[in-house]
């Protein structure tokens, strides 16, 4: 009996096409009482015994295209994305509405993260910028959409990614990026994976992960390195949740390197809610307004009072 | 479309009683964690239904399979697991007086097993516990996992084999 037909019974025998007597012919008497030990055991397992975990009508009581899709990003996890680019794109208005298309809008001050249709890509969106898409725009044959603003994609391997502006046209292909047909500045930067930009006089530009380029005045200027920092806008939040303001001051302290001084104030009180890590005013605004507490500072202290 | 879509109450209710399950429990395969398996699953089963006039219903367990596979990937990565499994059917208190021994060496056996186990490689195990545990055809997780059937065929084999090998030494063990 050679190795191959022996690899090829059990196979079929462990895909249910062969009987235990029909094994029985090709196998040692051992091994086969091996196998069927360890097999015996392993099915007889389940990872849990309580097999009624999930509640479907929590899913399909809210109509589809609604609620869970749309979701205030926390934070961010640059991992496996086939290839990750930052588009910003000076646009004016593009967008027309209609039957079956769905529109997302970044409200100012505030970025939205958005799940794309395919399932495993997204965008980002800075504050007061929007995406659209036709409902029929995606299928197996390709993705498209149109954004006003600027927006930061992950996209996930798939079918031809193209998105739209009123000035000009970017295509993502696999860990490819081009940029097409459009007439003011553009910026491209590209943090994972390759991209290729093509002006609308077909000036090319190929950056790779960590560079990023402008095209302006019927040129792409020299590549400059991103740092590997993200865009200021996609900075991450501090998330609060019944948290003691002394907790919250000591992040803040971290975050910003500085020193609070609490004074009279009560730090046992609870504050809920997210805070950006780039902007000390704005997070120190976002958490004491609430409690009616002022501050002022004095070089890298802030001191706190009723 | 004349496709059907998955946007039919009925259809959906049919996909997430058939596939819930069993897509939670290949989560857990990959890491171990059953809570967040189970969160992962159902945030897959959520964007199913928020695509649902995208899918058509017979692509809809691929559409689960790689979306679930995307959401570990991001939040949690590759990494060691050991996993821990119970039995669908407990071991009875009458067992464990009437024959301690027998359920001693059959823990120490599931335990052994177990480390065998985790210690494959992520996709050899997936495929592997997908196949026993839960039952599907070697085609099936082809499809489900966008493989060739013959990598899970490979992979299912090998596994049983590479699990032989490691408890060889427990052979003389009778369970």
């Amino acid at each position: 009996m050679s190795n191959d037909e022996e690899n090829r019974a059990i196979i079929q025998w462990l895909d249910g096409d062969l009987s235990d007597e029909e094994i029985q012919k090709v196998l040692p008497r051992e091994d086969l009482l091996a196998y069927r030990q360890i097999l015996h055991e392993v099915d007889s397992w389940t990872p849990d015994n309580d097999q009624q975990i999930f509640d479907v009508t929590e899913i399909t009581r809210a109509a589809p295209q609604e609620e869970t899709k749309v979701r205030k990003i926390n934070s961010w996890m640059p991992m496996s994305i086939a290839a990750s680019v930052v588009v910003l794109i000076v646009a004016g208005v593009y967008f027309f509405s209609g039957f079956g298309t769905t529109e997302y809008v970044a409200d100012n001050g505030t970025s939205l993260e958005v799940n794309l249709p395919d399932g495993i890509s997204t965008v980002t969106l800075a504050a007061g910028s929007a995406i659209q898409w036709e409902d029929d725009a995606w299928s197996e044959n390709g993705r498209k959409m149109t954004i006003e603003g600027k927006a930061y994609f992950k996209v996930g391997k798939g079918s031809p990614f193209v998105v739209s502006a009123a000035t000009g046209t970017v295509e993502v292909l696999g860990t490819e990026f081009e940029v097409s047909g459009f007439e003011e500045t553009f910026i491209v930067a590209c943090y994972e994976g390759k991209v290729r930009a093509t002006a609308a006089d077909q000036q090319k530009i190929t950056l790779a992960a960590g560079e990023e380029s402008v095209y302006h005045k019927d040129a792409w200027a020299p590549k400059r390195n991103t740092n590997g920092d993200l865009p200021p806008w996609f900075a991450e939040k501090l998330e609060f949740k019944d948290t003691s303001l002394e907790e919250v001051f000591a992040k803040l302290e971290k975050t910003y390197e500085v020193k609070i001084v609490a004074g009279d104030v009560n730090l046992q009180q609870k504050y809920t809610g997210n805070v950006p890590t780039n902007n000390l005013k704005a997070s120190m605004k976002l958490v004491l307004t609430s409690f009616n507490i002022k501050y002022k500072t004095i070089g890298k202290t802030l001191y706190l009072s009723k | 479309m004349d496709k059907q879509t998955v946007c039919e109450e009925k259809i959906f209710h049919q996909i997430h009683k058939d596939w819930a399950v069993p897509l939670r429990n290949f989560l857990f395969y990959k890491f171990g964690d059953l809570e967040k398996s189970r969160d992962f699953a159902q945030e897959a089963f959520v964007r199913l239904w928020n695509n649902c006039s995208k899918v058509a219903s017979d692509k809809a367990k691929s559409y689960l399979y790689t979306v679930a596979n995307r959401l570990f990937l991001d939040e949690v990565g590759h990494q060691k697991v050991q996993l821990k499994f119970q039995r669908r059917m407990q071991i009875t208190e009458s067992q464990m007086e009437s024959n301690p021994e027998f359920v001693y060496r059959q823990q120490e056996f599931k335990g052994r097993l177990e480390q065998a186990i985790s210690s494959l490689s992520e996709q050899q195990r997936t495929v592997f516990l997908m196949s026993r545990i839960d039952k599907m055809k070697n085609r099936e997780i082809a499809t489900a996992l966008d493989l060739s059937i013959k990598t899970v065929e490979k992979h299912v084999s090998n596994s049983l084999k590479f699990l032989k090998g490691e408890l060889e030494d427990l052979k003389n063990i009778k369970i």
